[in-house]
């Protein structure tokens, strides 16, 4: 009876220690503040933190998912998420603390519309490693490096995905582009390079 | 005659000299020879420029230093703008901004897509040819240059590596941070493509270089894998068109496109696709000239063709009924696998049409 309650008791800290996680807070303190920062500063303010943060990270998402964050703090961002369904209140992510790549490449797939294969569609709709399949299609989709879902997300992966993902939505249609480079819309019939005439003082697009 | 003092000639020696070098130089300013010619200053120079022919959202540019994270010395781009030497542009997420050089000779069209940090370090027409150099801090910028009468030198540098165009059209560069970049040629491209990697220590001192070539429809990553190993990476998408299809090529389709090549008794074992058959009237894959029948592929007269035993984990299929195999298959497949070796093998008891 006493080993099977020391086992018992030894189940349940294990639980308890996975059910708290492992995140903290980020010891990094940048030179500026990032609240204080335009959305497209905050771009660029991506590129040089080692680490990102749960608010830095909420904030990338609804920059991506709306092209903009007009939010007044985490608090706000926080309920803008999880009213879509991006991020999950049952994770229970804290501000300040450093974000894991596990919930970043969820928060993604939702934003990109990525269902994922039969795992991510089956389990992760129950909930059941959602982070983990979530991850796993995004490194299959060459948009996240390999890695596991608990590790902590760099300034510059987040940026590279952001990137990427930018780059997917706008392929899928999930927002208007129409400026573009390729093959198919820069070539007349013969295959030459289109060079468009200059255009002078024009109203800006999309601005 | 008074004798002169050694201050006095030093003085007098002294100015002299001086009045030799005024000489000296204004004969250089009035005739310039290529020693005392400015060295900042080129035989024959003009000024280039980009013109912005289309924006897409938040597209900003400033001087070359001016910290991107910050407002302060950004301006927003708008369409017709002139971008000179000196600058830097930086794109937003979902923005994007569509660049064309100015004279048009030879055409250039250069695209930021979004999140980029690009600098102009130079940009003009010297001695007949196009100089650019640009710089790519993050992002991706795609570009075309078409050879004309005037010549492109056209280089852009990331922090790791240079993309070098040789007459080339349409290509892509991105670098995003962590020493990963990527180069491509599009498909329709023309020309070559050059990438150099740079290989540094800690100090920052180049240690070597190593550079791969680029033909349209290539792509070079910071492996610097040659191209036919990067194609082992890049994935394939087979589209069929199921309703053109005929019989036996849908089944090959089947099987290397699905991966349900394990529900058939032999795996992938494409034995049973030879053209074995007895009856004028079927027709397999490949064709060995056997029967008169017609195959889609065919192998010379003599030669075995091999048969790949994997695809079913290895274990043989023996006397286990295919899933949706016949007795004639089974037979074919042990006969393929040497197994008529064994006489007394019930199989082997029955005829069939030798293999060549």
């Amino acid at each position: 009876m006493n080993g099977l309650r020391a086992l018992i008791c030894v189940f349940g800290i294990a639980l308890g220690i996975l059910s708290v996680g492992c995140s903290g807070p980020r010891k990094f303190v940048p030179d500026v503040h990032p609240d204080e920062l335009s959305d497209d500063g905050f771009y660029a303010y991506l590129t040089e933190i080692p680490l990102v943060t749960v608010d830095e990270a909420y904030r990338a998402m609804l920059i991506l998912a709306d092209g903009e964050d007009r939010s007044e703090d985490f608090v706000d961002r926080q309920r803008k998420l999880e009213t879509r369904g991006i991020a999950k209140s049952a994770w229970d992510l804290q501000q300040d603390h450093v974000v894991d790549t596990g919930s970043v490449a969820y928060m993604v797939c939702r934003i990109c519309q990525i269902d994922g294969g039969v795992n991510m569609r089956l389990f992760g709709s129950l909930g059941l490693g959602d982070r983990r399949y979530a991850l796993r299609e995004l490194i299959y989709r060459e948009m996240l490096e390999e890695a596991v879902d608990f590790e902590y997300m760099t300034g510059a992966n987040l940026f590279a995905l952001l990137r990427k993902a930018d780059a997917h939505m706008a392929e899928k249609g999930l927002y208007e582009s129409n400026v573009d480079l390729s093959d198919e819309t820069d070539r007349d019939e013969a295959g030459e390079l289109i060079v468009p005439p200059s255009v002078g003082q024009a109203p800006v697009e999309g601005a | 005659m008074a004798r002169m003092t050694f201050p006095s000639f030093v003085l007098i020696a002294t100015t002299l000299l001086f009045l030799d070098q005024s000489a000296v130089g204004q004969d250089a300013v009035a005739n310039p020879s290529p020693s005392t010619r400015p060295a900042s200053q080129p035989a024959e120079s003009a000024s280039m420029q980009y013109e912005v022919i289309n924006v897409q959202r938040g597209v900003y540019v400033s001087t070359i230093g001016v910290d991107p994270k910050l407002k302060a010395g950004w301006r927003p781009v708008k369409v017709g703008d002139l971008l000179i030497a000196g600058e830097q542009i930086r794109t937003g997420m979902r923005a994007r901004v569509k660049l064309v050089a100015r004279p048009a000779t030879p055409p250039t069209v250069l695209m930021l897509e979004s999140g980029t940090l690009m600098s102009i370090d130079e940009l003009a027409k010297i001695g007949g040819t196009h100089k650019s150099r640009i710089g790519l801090r993050y992002g991706a910028v795609r570009a075309g240059v078409a050879e004309g009468q005037v010549r492109s030198d056209m280089e852009i540098t990331c922090p790791v590596a240079t993309l070098s165009k040789k007459g080339t059209d349409i290509f892509r560069i991105e670098y995003n941070l962590n020493g990963r970049f990527n180069m491509s040629l599009s498909e329709r491209g023309r020309g070559l493509l050059q990438a150099i990697q740079l290989e540094m220590n800690a100090k920052g001192d180049l240690l070597r270089t190593r550079s791969r070539f680029m033909t349209p429809g290539q792509f070079v990553t910071q492996r610097m894998l040659q191209a036919i190993d990067n194609v082992q990476f890049d994935r394939e998408i087979n589209v069929n068109d199921i309703f053109g299809l005929g019989d036996q090529e849908q089944v090959i389709a089947l099987l290397n496109d699905r991966g349900l090549g394990f529900l058939f008794p032999q795996g992938t074992n494409l034995s049973n696709f030879t053209d074995t058959s007895t009856t004028a009237n079927q027709t397999g894959i490949i064709d060995d000239g056997g029967d008169g029948t017609g195959g889609i592929l065919t192998i010379p007269q003599g030669q075995m063709m091999r048969t790949l035993r994997g695809g079913d984990f290895g274990i043989g299929q023996g006397l286990i009924p295919g899933i949706f195999g016949s007795g004639a298959m089974q037979r074919q497949i042990l006969q393929a696998r040497g197994r008529c070796q064994m006489r007394n093998h019930p199989a082997c008891k029955q005829q069939s049409r030798p293999r060549r």
